[in-house]
């Protein structure tokens, strides 16, 4: 993925969106293709979005953002894996293609949730002028793109509960079995002690 | 296209907020400089987050796209499983989502659902009742791309700040589920 850097360079001194180098048209396209993030966007849609963001590359272990933290950016996962955290609980583990820190941004809100790569992650750092009203199309497709990836991670949390649910029933369950099978062992325990 | 009177017949929005008195506030889409249109984009506006960025005509553009449904207690708005075409802004009432015997989230006053179907061009997930007597505005997923992209634009942007509230709640409900022991 280092050839993304090499090229993001060539985005930056882009003069105008007509000159896009043959080399670039392969990145745009390799990234319509595996990012659904991108994928709605025309060609130079990509190239404004590429102009907006720049990228951040994170070692194992390297916090992206915490809890708390105020949120002027969010990211998109290019590369590696992303965990998120409330606290000492992981909630979340996101990979390539992922939206990280939306919620935030969104929201015009603190972090509520920490971000730390785990694994070696080449990261897009996108601004939130991706969201100005200056260009609604852009914006529109983008913001699109994001809500998308909130249904689907409120997919995966429901489902998350629904399975926790279901465990508690099964435990609850196992519990009152065993203490259907414990009753009559009591009773005799407490006739013999009398 | 039908005749907007027909899809959206002379309104008595909003019921629950209004007393006898103000019955005059009945109104007809096709007035659309009438006072009482100007009085209910103000109400709307000014009490659903929803409206809040809008402006006139991009509310009277959303009311014209829209259905009004109203359920009584217990009955059904979706099933999981349902082909999935428009999402729900609740005007009033209570909706109780859930999948199976699991009820995933319970939603108010100017709350949105349904609208992940409609993002993900996907068959309803979960199942939505009228946990209360519920008035919706049911809106078309061709909002969001086919009328035009401000308009869009904002929609968008309430539907996904209204997942990322939920999301941030789940996230909360499964880190609350796991920290406590069984």
């Amino acid at each position: 993925m280092s050839e993304i850097s090499d090229k993001l360079s060539q985005v930056d001194s882009l003069q105008t969106e007509n000159d896009i180098s043959p080399e670039l048209f392969g990145l745009i396209n390799k990234l319509q293709k595996n990012y659904p993030f991108f994928s709605d966007m025309e060609d130079r849609e990509v190239v404004h979005l590429l102009k907006l963001c720049s990228q951040q590359s994170f070692n194992k272990g390297d916090e992206i953002f915490k809890e708390g933290d105020s949120a002027t950016i969010f990211f998109l996962v290019v590369s590696g894996e992303v965990g998120i955290s409330i606290g000492q609980k992981e909630v979340a583990r996101l990979k390539q293609g992922s939206v990280v820190g939306e919620m935030a941004m969104i929201e015009d809100a603190l972090h509520t949730a920490s971000a730390t790569a785990t694994e070696p992650s080449l990261l897009f750092s996108i601004t939130r002028d991706i969201l100005s009203t200056k260009m609604p199309e852009f914006a529109n497709k983008a913001t699109l793109s994001i809500a998308r990836q909130l249904s689907h991670k409120l997919h995966e949390a429901n489902r998350t509960i629904h399975n926790l649910q279901e465990q508690l029933e099964t435990a609850e369950d196992v519990i009152r079995s065993a203490e259907g099978r414990r009753k009559p062992y009591r009773f005799s325990e407490n006739t013999t002690m009398r | 296209m039908s005749k907007i009177s027909d899809k959206f017949p002379q309104a008595d929005f909003p019921q629950k907020e209004t007393d006898s008195s103000s019955s005059q506030e009945n109104f007809d889409l096709s007035q659309e400089n009438s006072s009482s249109m100007t009085n209910l984009i103000g109400k709307l506006r000014g009490n659903y987050d929803f409206f809040t960025d809008m402006t006139d005509k991009e509310i009277i553009w959303i009311l014209r796209l829209c259905g009004r449904r109203s359920y009584k207690q217990g009955q059904t708005i979706f099933q999981e499983g349902d082909a999935g075409n428009c999402f729900y802004l609740i005007v009033y009432g209570e909706v109780v989502i859930s999948r199976g015997n699991t009820e995933l989230a319970r939603l108010g006053t100017g709350e949105c659902f349904g609208e992940m179907a409609v993002l993900d061009d996907a068959p309803r997930s979960a199942t939505a009742k009228a946990a209360d007597e519920t008035l919706v505005f049911s809106v078309e997923r061709d909002i969001l791309t086919d009328v035009f992209p401000t308009l869009g634009f904002k929609v968008a942007a309430n539907l996904a700040k209204q997942l990322s509230v939920k999301l941030r709640e789940t996230d909360e409900l499964i880190k609350g589920s796991s920290d406590t022991p069984i």
